[in-house]
């Protein structure tokens, strides 16, 4: 069940109180919000970082040290090795969350990256630990805060186009592909996914204007929508089949549902997703890849993100139970 | 979705009759329909992949009214996409020993299955016969269904010689699924391992080149009813999208010269990975194979006047076949006012040639400097700009990439129906006939900062990811390509008999950290390569033409050029350090010099 709450709240949602909580450094601000919140601090906190991190991402890292006193470890990740990544997330569940039952685990998924996010839910998958794990995620108040909505950016750039680790998908080497990309707030990425895949069938989903985070957020996902329909009318292999779809940005089980729905339609096809909207959508495509091994998810891999303005943290969290 | 006559189609999802519709063949064929393994490289969208689909046997059929056992060879198309085969996963392998094994294991089922749906699709009626059923049928049962199942594979049922498989068809379709099913079990096996350290063995059936693909592509060789006794090619589109392994275990496949039974016609974007094999021995050519590049039709022997007249006869077919029946020329109009003013400098230096002439003919001097004298006239800062419109200008600034032409034309027509949409509210099935100067040239203005700006940017700050070169080095790329427009800008504004240069060849042998920036600028695009006699005639060196995409970003004129600038290392380096003291040393004359070669072919002249 998803439970969206107001931030100064979500102790509610821990009477026992936070075994473990899982977080990842970044540049934005809402890497601190969860933690920030919790008035009974977690027993222990495991914080990610980027090797690469800029200089915001390393202040803020100082202040989630700073939140969990003397109780947490920080362990550093490579954005360019997955398989290292992996790793990481294995090696740190099998320390802290034994197959004994250690309470409950709280996932702030809002700043992992979303290849890093998904493979963590495959380490997840693959561990099958005890303890009661729960996702935690901050929506944005704003994006772009540094640029008037005509020229929002949250990434530039193609630095690559790679399998996310741990969902290959299970092609036939027959069959033609069926290519879905769940538009988010930038065109140039998934134009970039498109020409790459040349699919023969093409599905470009869009969040759904009831299922959004903000109806400001849905009219800026719409615009970037179109710009990439009007990509893909210029551009298009004409023999592509094309059609929309919405999804929901809010709940990780509807988008879980739409995908898997997508798939088995698809049967004639290879299926690759790429999941480019909300961390929230993003365990929503994991999820359907779990469940149906068909699913390959792609990830493209940004140049540039707007570090300077990417988001302000909104006041209220989505939380939902995970395992 | 409204049909654009530019938008691209993927050669893979053409039928014959389209492939014959679309394709217009290059004005050199590289020989590369002869048996013997070859390597195809170009740019993307430079007709690589339509040159392959074209060696299939439907289109071959239908282009030269052959039966299908007549034809000279056996084309096999196989596409390769970027995550078909080059999985993450993988890389958790990769340095082992089963990391190889099981990547010529893909490899040669990804490949069997492609050359048997390739034979499924691509052979029109020519297989649908019992004879044919019969020899296939007994092909596949031996040749795939007994080999997996002796490599280990345990198919409930999947018999082919049994009374429902009616066709040709279904024989095909059953041993292709038997061959996915086998593929299949690896995608199982990697999803185990990719996550995980712990070793994991892979128990399922392995097969190879040797003992599975070979045999069963060779065989086909045997069949009455294909080309009997002529060779197989294998046509595999997009190499580069292989990861490193399994490059490495197709350079094993070259390295073996079966080209008399089985040649692997392999296209690049040149991003392939290297050109070693498993055991690190290097392949080459022409030894092991032969190595052809399309880009060679804007530099080579051809260039003058058959890219041209070939980019023509592409978009006249396409205009053709979406009933808008004007020339190509009328579709893409020139800006007329542009065009009386050039026309009536001609003919200033056509009245005074006589007294001030340069050229051996009055309408050498008129070609070679109106348009220059044109750009001139309007000044550094061009307060009117010059216009990049007309179909000539427009092959001209595509560089001998058809694509290139094609997509900007596409963004052109979409902008134009776009405008014609809002302004008249015309139903969308209105017929442009034309493209306005004033988008034709917006559009190429727009691409041509893109390639500068947007791409340079991303190749750059990619640089840390890719490993080819360093973000220093795609610094002093973009410097230099810098420091070259801003010179090719200074001698076209110069009153130099020579103004149109586009090109630089080199006047002594540069160290390899310069070469590396040359090749980088090869590799993406930016610079085009080529050879040419040295200063003294005693031998030749290289010569490096800039692509004239960015001719709009550096206000040239792109319809030719007639010199080129021989330049120093002294010139090179300086310019990958510094543009604006390069740009400023040449202009003071202390480097490089331009060469007023009557020898030197006018590419592209008309």
């Amino acid at each position: 069940m998803i439970n969206k709450i107001p931030l100064n709240e979500i102790d509610t949602k821990f009477p026992e109180g936070i075994a473990l909580y899982i977080g990842m450094a970044s540049f934005e601000e809402r890497c601190l919000s969860i933690l920030n919140a919790l008035k009974l601090s977690p027993k222990y906190c495991l914080f990610f970082k980027n090797v690469t991190a800029g200089n915001l991402a390393s202040k803020n890292l100082d202040r989630l040290v700073k939140l969990a006193a003397d109780h947490s470890s920080v362990i550093s990740l490579d954005l360019d090795f997955p398989i290292t990544a992996a790793d990481a997330f294995t090696k740190a569940i099998m320390e802290n969350i034994p197959s004994s039952p250690v309470g409950v685990v709280l996932i702030d998924s809002t700043t992992f990256t979303h290849e890093q996010l998904l493979i963590l839910l495959r380490v997840l998958d693959q561990s099958h630990p005890k303890s009661k794990i729960f996702v935690g995620y901050i929506g944005a108040d704003r994006y772009s805060t540094n640029t008037d909505i005509e020229n929002v950016w949250l990434s530039r750039g193609v630095a690559q186009i790679r399998t996310v680790l741990g969902y290959p998908g299970s092609f036939a080497p027959s069959k033609k592909l069926h290519l879905t990309i769940l538009v988010g707030f930038e065109h140039e990425r998934a134009a970039a996914v498109i020409e790459q895949f040349e699919p023969a069938k093409l599905t470009l989903m869009c969040g759904d204007p009831g299922q959004s985070v903000s109806a400001g957020h849905y009219d800026t996902n719409k615009r970037f929508f179109e710009e990439l329909k009007k990509f893909v009318e210029r551009t298009q292999f004409t023999q592509t089949a094309v059609d929309t779809l919405y999804f929901s940005c809010v709940d990780p089980f509807s988008a879980r549902d739409t995908v898997s729905q997508l798939s088995m339609q698809s049967n004639d096809y290879n299926i690759v997703v790429c999941p480019m909207n909300t961390k929230l959508s993003t365990i929503g495509v994991g999820l359907a890849a779990l469940k149906d091994e068909r699913i390959q998810i792609a990830y493209a891999r940004a140049i540039e993100y707007n570090e300077v303005g990417y988001s302000t943290p909104s006041d209220t969290a989505t939380i939902f139970e995970y395992s | 979705m409204s049909t654009n006559p530019f938008a691209v189609s993927s050669p893979e999802m053409m039928d014959a009759a389209e492939m014959l519709r679309l394709f217009v063949p290059l004005s050199e064929n590289f020989e590369i329909d002869s048996p013997g393994h070859v390597f195809i490289h170009g740019h993307r969208g430079c007709g690589k992949s339509m040159m392959l689909r074209k060696m299939t046997p439907d289109c071959m059929m239908l282009s030269g009214s052959v039966a299908l056992s007549e034809l000279p060879y056996l084309g096999l198309y196989a596409t390769i996409k970027s995550t078909d085969l080059d999985l993450s996963d993988l890389d958790r392998i990769s340095n082992q020993y089963a990391g190889l094994i099981l990547a010529e294991h893909s490899l040669s089922l990804f490949v069997a299955s492609k050359a048997l749906q390739s034979l499924r699709d691509h052979t029109g009626l020519g297989l649908s016969n019992r004879a044919a059923k019969q020899d296939i049928e007994n092909l596949c049962e031996h040749l795939v269904i007994n080999k997996l199942k002796s490599a280990g594979a345990n198919f409930h049922g999947n018999h082919l010689n049994n009374s429902e498989l009616l066709s040709t068809q279904d024989v095909l379709r059953r041993s292709i699924n038997a061959i996915d099913e086998v593929y299949g079990q690896m995608s199982s096996y990697l999803r185990n391992i990719g996550i995980t350290e712990t070793y994991i063995p892979y128990s399922g059936p392995l097969v190879s080149y040797r003992d599975f693909l070979f045999p069963l592509l060779s065989e086909l060789t045997q069949l009455e009813c294909l080309p009997k006794d002529r060779p197989v090619y294998m046509l595999l589109d997009d190499a580069d999208n292989l990861s490193l392994i399994q490059t490495q275990v197709l350079n094993n496949w070259v390295s073996f010269r079966t080209g008399n039974k089985v040649s692997f016609k392999i296209s690049t974007q040149r991003g392939y990975k290297t050109w070693r094999t498993t055991t690190k021995q290097r392949i080459e050519a022409p030894h092991d194979f032969k190595e052809v590049d399309i880009s060679t039709i804007y530099t080579g022997k051809h260039s003058k006047a058959a890219y041209p007249s070939w980019v023509e006869d592409v978009v006249s077919k396409r205009l053709a076949q979406h009933g808008i029946q004007v020339s190509v020329k009328d579709f893409f109009p020139e800006d007329k006012r542009q065009e009386e003013a050039i026309q009536i400098l001609s003919k200033k230096h056509i009245e005074s040639w006589d007294k001030e002439g340069k050229g051996y003919r009055p309408g050498d001097d008129a070609y070679r400097y109106a348009r220059p004298d044109y750009i001139k006239e309007l000044g550094p800062k061009q307060k009117r700009t010059y216009s990049y419109a007309g179909f000539n200008q427009l092959v001209h600034i595509s560089s001998g990439i058809v694509r290139y032409f094609l997509d900007n034309s596409a963004a052109m027509f979409a902008e134009e129906m776009k405008l014609r949409l809002v302004s008249t509210q015309e139903k969308s099935g209105e017929k442009l006939d034309h493209i306005s100067p004033t988008i034709q040239d917006a559009v190429v203005r727009d691409s041509a900062d893109k390639l500068f700006f947007g791409t340079l940017d991303r190749l750059e700050k990619d640089a840390t990811d890719d490993g080819e070169a360093s973000a220093q080095q795609f610094r002093q790329l973009r410097n230099l390509i810098q420091a070259l427009g801003g010179i090719f800008q200074l001698i076209l504004l110069s009153d130099r008999s020579e103004r149109r240069v586009f090109s630089i060849a080199l006047s002594d042998t540069p160290p390899d950290d310069v070469m590396k920036i040359l090749r980088l600028g090869v590799r993406h695009g930016y610079l085009y390569e080529a050879a040419i006699g040295t200063k003294e005639g005693l031998w030749r060196t290289r010569r490096y033409v800039m692509t004239r995409r960015l001719a709009p970003l550096f206000k040239l004129d792109p319809t030719g050029f007639s010199g080129y600038l021989f330049v120093t290392t002294q010139l090179l380096q300086s310019a990958m350090q510094n543009p604006t003291r390069a740009v400023s040393d040449f202009e003071s004359g202390r480097l490089g010099k331009v060469i007023e070669d009557a020898q030197l072919p006018l590419e592209f002249d008309s």
